[in-house]
């Protein structure tokens, strides 16, 4: 009795220590290779909020840029507006021919969606109501549906609109100044992204003003 | 390794044996991608390179794996693999990476990798279970890759991302939602049972 359980206890050690060190074999690699890659993936997600702000402020930058030529012409243009403890509130798009003068913001919103958070990037004139472009950075909404609202037909209708949105209408339907198309099929993400656009028009005046 | 052996491991994996229409792995990721094929393949290309090493590397480990925590090691070595794949995707190709989101890491739960590491790569040598995941993987693919065209043609008139269908065509949201994944499945499973595999089973009996 005493020597069945004792070669119990003998191959439940060894099974655990087996699964200790064949964690730790395999984790190692693995590991490194975050390690080898941690940069990259950081650069590729700071350099893709960056073309971001851009693209909302409709600053043109070439097709398939690198991160060298990206960071000249955002310097030229963007002033990131940070708060004491160092986090961005808002971008200032300045206007490098004319002193360095105002010429619009950038704005980080986000709002739900139908499966998750939806976060974009909004680019307004000095008026604080005239969109200069939508570009959304972060959504996990249906491929083939929601997900469109990366589509360019569906950024580029937000360029000159006039905020806060009160209606969508429907895809391929003209839409006046304070409306756009909405995605077929995707109900709830349109109306998430009207909702997260609308949070800019009442955001950003109260913290541009405390910038000051 | 014999030819017959590698010619079953390739018409197991390809029709007789199928893990999607046969043995009906693998669905959830059949409904979730096939609305596009741009994803799909991605997809596909991630869980043919994570079967085939997974099912390679567990063959290597089969005799000192103790049995009680092979599914854990199984899974471990699986996840391994499709960290990898995720990382790769995320450093060198940031764009594909966004496009596919979760589903890289999904390739996790897929039950056809496990599938093949408990049902073949335990009980063979690692050559055998390398080809074997390779054809599993080959396998699904075709299936999905074929769902995935008709899905996205008419659910939003394109192949590959470039419109081919005109003004004409209304697009059926419903093939690019979960259900007309389960309907493309079903008629698939209906079409190869019915009508290709159905035939072998008569003449075996």
């Amino acid at each position: 009795m005493s020597t069945v359980k004792k070669s119990k206890t003998q191959e439940y050690i060894k099974t655990i220590v087996f699964m200790v060190a064949i964690t730790f074999l395999f984790i190692a690699p693995l590991s490194f290779a975050y390690l080898k890659t941690k940069d990259m993936v950081k650069q590729n997600e700071l350099m893709f909020l960056k073309k971001a702000v851009l693209y909302s402020a409709n600053i043109k930058y070439p097709d398939g840029a690198k991160v060298s030529d990206i960071d000249p012409i955002y310097n030229k243009y963007v002033a990131e507006i940070r708060n004491p403890e160092g986090k961005i509130l808002y971008y200032q798009i300045k206007d490098p021919d004319s002193g360095g003068s105002i010429k619009g913001y950038a704005y980080v919103t986000s709002g739900p969606g139908l499966w998750g958070e939806i976060t974009g990037v909004v680019g307004v004139a000095p008026d604080k109501k005239t969109v200069t472009g939508v570009e959304f950075i972060k959504q996990g909404e249906t491929p083939g549906l929601g997900a469109r609202i990366e589509e360019v037909w569906f950024k580029e209708q937000f360029r000159g609109k006039t905020g806060p949105f009160n209606k969508t209408v429907a895809e391929k339907d003209p839409a006046g100044a304070d409306q756009f198309q909405a995605i077929t099929g995707a109900t709830i993400t349109s109306d998430g992204v009207k909702k997260l656009l609308n949070k800019t028009f009442t955001d950003l005046p109260k913290i541009t003003q405390d910038g000051k | 390794m014999q030819i017959h052996k590698i010619k079953k491991i390739i018409s197991d994996g390809l029709g007789k044996n199928n893990p999607v229409f046969y043995q009906i792995l693998g669905i959830c990721s059949t409904l979730a991608v096939t609305n596009v094929l741009k994803n799909t393949l991605v997809m596909c290309l991630g869980l043919i390179f994570t079967t085939a090493l997974s099912s390679m590397t567990v063959s290597f480990m089969r005799k000192h794996i103790p049995t009680r925590v092979r599914m854990m090691v199984e899974v471990l070595i699986i996840a391994v693999y499709v960290i990898i794949v995720d990382l790769v995707l995320k450093a060198y190709a940031p764009d594909i990476s966004r496009q596919l989101g979760p589903y890289v890491g999904l390739i996790i739960t897929n039950c056809i990798v496990m599938g093949r590491a408990e049902g073949f790569a335990l009980s063979n040598p690692p050559g055998e279970s390398f080809l074997d995941g390779i054809f599993s993987g080959v396998g699904y693919s075709y299936v999905l890759l074929t769902i995935a065209f008709i899905r996205e043609l008419m659910g939003s008139g394109k192949i590959w991302g470039i419109q081919v269908l005109g003004d004409w065509w209304t697009n059926w949201s419903i093939m690019v939602m979960a259900p007309g994944g389960f309907f493309m499945l079903a008629i698939f499973i209906w079409i190869v049972k019915g009508y290709i595999i159905k035939d072998k089973e008569v003449k075996k009996a």
